[in-house]
């Protein structure tokens, strides 16, 4: 048969074309029961599409968990106690007449916002609680459209607002970093951040100032915490979290030399 | 004009499949392993209402994963490279309703996406590439016999098949 072909060659192709139309209809024609391969592709394909999409659907559901929140927001425990004020855009905590201010621009969705406090906060707060430090947050919103629905940032930092003027920002703030979303996911509701407002001892007005927002000043702080920041840096970029000292930018805040530095050579 | 043989032709065609097979393997397991981003990614196009982010987030990237490896098996080629089609047209349409309304988005295609800087958005390199990936799949919908696929060696098993079956060799 082989042999044949090749001496027709000539009506290679129109042969090919027929012989492969013919032979679809063939196999068609057999359904299953006649060809091995049709049952062994079969199988062949199946396996496959479920090893690349099952297990495609276990990682899914794998990272799905890590990113769940509780039903309501865990209130952080009380830590050092220091004096916070709003003054403007900025809530300025600890003492007002320290040899040594930090300025602390955080979002409050931001990963490695939530990184540096856990690892330098504690020690923040103690220095804030001792007058040796006047440490001043500036709550900004750069990741809206990374939480879901859109907004946390703003919210989050509006409320923090409210939380400072109700006296319980250093709790509120800390809860929202001790259990804070996860970018893409969903975030915590205005219900959530009033109920934990008054878990925290926050008054009646709380709520209906989380619930108003403050998204007009939320939008201008951030504005002037960018243009200031990136005012200072070489590359004049702004992002979160930019620390301060003394109104430098520190460069690797996560490092906490330069905080061992500041804190040896403050006054009270 | 300059016919080439059918082998020729059979062996592009693979390359075609599978590099269209690689473009959906490799975009559909990006998103699978940073699905928040994905989600990101998708609500940033402000197209679908918040409950169906999620499921089209989760869901878009297995479709993906699934018609790559239809693909790179080379099985029932024309249609899986009907649906490939099909989804580029979709993929394109979200892209180009993102750039008419004036969205500052990346697309996402490979992973990432989300809002971006004014100014940094890609969209004709994003469609231009999307129309690129549509050309295979247009080849592969007109032209769907390729070397080194599952079509192939079934069909060469047919091909016996018909010769038993007993009709004249030509």
């Amino acid at each position: 048969m082989s042999r044949e072909e090749h001496v027709v060659s000539g009506a290679e192709r129109t042969q090919d074309k027929r012989k492969q139309q013919a032979s679809e209809a063939v196999a068609a024609a057999r359904g299953s029961g006649g060809g091995n391969r049709m049952v062994i592709a079969g199988i062949a394909i199946i396996v496959v599409l479920v090893v690349v999409v099952g297990g495609a659907v276990l990682l899914q559901g794998h990272n799905k968990k890590a990113t769940d929140l509780p039903s309501a927001i865990p209130p952080a425990a009380t830590g050092p106690q220091y004096p916070v004020a709003l003054q403007g855009d900025a809530i300025v905590t600890g003492s007002l007449q320290a040899s040594v201010t930090i300025d602390v621009y955080e979002d409050f969705l931001c990963p490695h916002c939530g990184k540096l406090e856990q690892t330098l906060h504690p020690r923040l707060a103690q220095a804030a609680a001792d007058g040796k430090i006047k440490l001043v947050y500036h709550p900004v919103s750069i990741l809206d459209r990374q939480s879901v629905p859109a907004g946390y940032s703003t919210l989050a930092a509006g409320a923090s607002y409210c939380a400072a003027s109700a006296g319980i920002f250093p709790r509120f703030h800390d809860s929202l970093f001790a259990h804070q979303p996860t970018e893409g996911a969903s975030a915590w509701t205005v219900a959530q951040l009033q109920q934990l407002g008054t878990v925290l001892g926050a008054g009646p007005g709380f709520a209906s100032c989380v619930q108003t927002g403050a998204e007009q000043r939320v939008t201008t702080a951030t504005d002037n915490a960018s243009k200031y920041v990136s005012g200072l840096r070489a590359d004049h970029e702004f992002g979160t979290p930019t620390v301060l000292l003394n109104g430098a930018v520190v460069e690797d805040p996560f490092d906490g030399q330069w905080l061992d530095k500041a804190l040896s050579g403050a006054q009270r | 004009m300059l016919r080439l043989s059918r082998s020729v032709l059979d062996g592009l065609g693979a390359v075609v499949r599978l590099g269209l097979a690689a473009v959906f393997l490799v975009s559909g397991a990006l998103k699978v392993i940073d699905p928040a981003q994905t989600r990101v990614a998708v609500g940033a196009y402000e197209l679908l209402p918040a409950g169906l982010v999620g499921p089209v987030a989760t869901g878009l990237p297995l479709v993906e994963l699934a018609v790559g490896t239809l693909l790179a098996l080379g099985v029932a080629t024309r249609w899986v490279a009907l649906a490939a089609g099909m989804l580029l047209v979709v993929l394109m349409a979200a892209v180009a309703q993102a750039w008419a309304r004036g969205l500052s988005i990346d697309c996402g295609c490979f992973g990432g996406g989300g809002a971006v800087a004014k100014g940094n958005t890609q969209y004709p390199q994003e469609l231009a590439r999307d129309v690129g990936f549509a050309v295979l799949a247009g080849w592969l919908l007109v032209r769907p016999q390729t070397a080194l696929s599952i079509d192939a060696w079934l069909r060469a098993d047919s091909s016996s098949g018909w010769g038993r079956a007993g009709h004249p060799a030509g």
